[in-house]
């Protein structure tokens, strides 16, 4: 059963995929974007698909840099959710 | 090169075997030491290549943000780290008001072999989807010019030269060229970290390579016991300047590159590279108006392949005359073996200690030099050292030789 992924699994993902340190403030911030946390779009792109891997879903991967993290979170849990 | 504007070396970043930084590199070279070893990697014991140069004690996340770690090569993070040494070493720092008067120049051959070993593990593993997307760029040859010029945000006019292990050489020279178009600064030469499992096989073709298990037998460059080279990883960057604007904010100047000449003569056809080889020492000298007895030291080539070894022998005797003779001819990386690209790198850092301190680090491991040279053996040699010559083949056919001169 997929469970809702939270900010600080997505924080610890970050830093893993992307090598940037970010905190759960940062992140669950409305306006805050991936560019401004310094993740590039290959990053985001890799954070997308372990959680498509761990999830066996396929996420919506358009505009990523383009939306805010929190939006993207938001699609993320309602794929899984769906996908479950 | 613009004859109002001229190049010089104004800082010197070493990542070695024989140490990090310049002043350790240079130490270790003096006292002849070697650092050949068994080569005691994961996934590297039973393969037919034994003994190689590797670097110890390298911690990448002394020199590499977390941000460029996840998404690079150990070549990159050795680039990356010598940069960053040279960079202070000049006192250069980034210019985010004029991005455009710095670019970064380097050379490699090998590229990311362990992080794409890793990610094609993961494909045949786990599929497509379990590739991570800096796989992308992190194998290619290309991405420590493109990692430091991100890093450092360097606008100048970047490049990257793909022309076998001489390409150490020529992105000094392609450095020099662009300081002489205008751009002020430079950072330029070339790091590889080819000891890993996947790197290691594409080299087990090469014939010329040393699969000897002993460390003190395994490459003796000129020796009459010379049984082919051994790899390392490692290299060497610079900070090459517009002598004019170094001056102007009072940097160092450590050595004037003076001139530079490309050949090539096909892969491995080492009878041949005597004639391509003489040919760039005569346009290096050529463009830095030197005639050959200026000539103080060689710092050679050294492939450790005997039909080579006497082909850069006679290269020097029919560009050199009777000089060639009585020029002392040294080759430190019998030391710590060939860094591909990184290794005329690592020559031209040991040039310009050699031209500041007056004193010739010695060629380690060879005992003799059955081909008329006078080859610095068993302890370094101090001499009045003006002008140094640096020569490199590689093992696809290209021959270059560079001419530095003190500052």
């Amino acid at each position: 059963m997929a469970s809702e992924i939270t900010y600080e699994e997505l924080a610890t993902l970050i830093k893993a995929r992307a090598g940037v340190q970010v905190t759960v403030d940062e992140l669950a911030d409305p306006g805050c974007m991936f560019l401004d946390l310094g993740v590039d779009s290959l990053g985001v792109l890799g954070v997308l698909s372990d959680l498509e891997n761990r999830y066996g879903v396929s996420i919506d991967s358009s505009d990523l840099l383009g939306r805010p993290v929190a939006e993207f979170l938001q699609t993320v849990n309602s794929t899984v959710k769906a996908g479950a | 090169m613009s004859p109002t504007r001229s190049a010089v070396i104004t800082g010197v970043g070493v990542v070695s075997p024989q140490g990090i930084g310049a002043d350790d590199y240079w130490k270790a070279l003096c006292q002849g030491r070697s650092a050949l070893a068994r080569i005691d990697r994961e996934g590297c014991e039973n393969l037919p290549l034994r003994i190689a140069g590797l670097v110890r004690g390298f911690d990448a996340e002394e020199y590499v943000e977390p941000r460029y770690l996840v998404q690079t090569d150990r070549f990159t993070h050795f680039a990356m780290a010598a940069a960053e040494l040279a960079m202070t070493d000049a006192g250069l720092t980034p210019q985010p008001d004029d991005p455009f008067q710095v670019a970064v120049v380097t050379a490699a051959g090998s590229g990311g072999g362990e992080f794409g070993q890793r990610e094609l593990q993961h494909l045949w593993a786990e599929g497509p989807r379990h590739v991570g997307p800096y796989q992308s760029i992190a194998w290619f040859y290309a991405a420590s010019t493109g990692q430091i010029s991100i890093r450092g945000g360097f606008k100048g006019p970047c490049g990257v030269v793909a022309s076998d292990e001489a390409g150490g050489l020529d992105a000094l020279a392609h450095a020099a060229r662009a300081v002489g178009r205008g751009t002020d600064a430079v950072l330029a030469g070339a790091a590889e970290a080819p000891i890993a499992p996947y790197s290691m096989v594409c080299q087990l073709g090469y014939p010329g390579l040393s699969t000897t298990d002993d460390p003190d037998r395994a490459y003796r460059p000129f020796g009459s016991d010379a049984a082919g080279f051994v790899p390392a990883e490692g290299g060497a960057m610079f900070v090459v300047e517009d002598a004019s604007t170094a001056r102007r904010r009072g940097a160092r100047t450590r050595a004037r590159i003076a001139g530079h000449t490309a050949t090539f003569t096909g892969a491995a056809r080492w009878a041949d590279s005597r004639e391509g080889l003489a040919h760039a020492v005569r346009g290096a000298l050529a463009e830095a108006h030197c005639a050959p007895d200026e000539i103080d030291v060689v710092f050679a080539d050294a492939l450790g392949v005997p039909e080579a070894d006497r082909a850069e022998a006679l290269a020097l005797a029919d560009a050199l005359g009777e000089h060639a003779e009585r020029v002392p001819v040294t080759a430190p990386k019998a030391g710590f073996g060939r860094a591909h690209c990184g290794a005329p790198a690592l020559d031209v850092a040991a040039a310009v200690l050699a031209l500041e301190q007056g004193l010739i680090p010695p060629t380690p491991h060879t005992e003799d030099c059955p081909y008329g040279l006078d080859l610095v053996i068993g302890h370094p040699r101090p001499a009045e050292l003006r002008t140094a010559l640096v020569l490199s083949r590689g093992l696809m056919g290209s021959n270059t030789a560079l001419v530095l001169r003190r500052a």
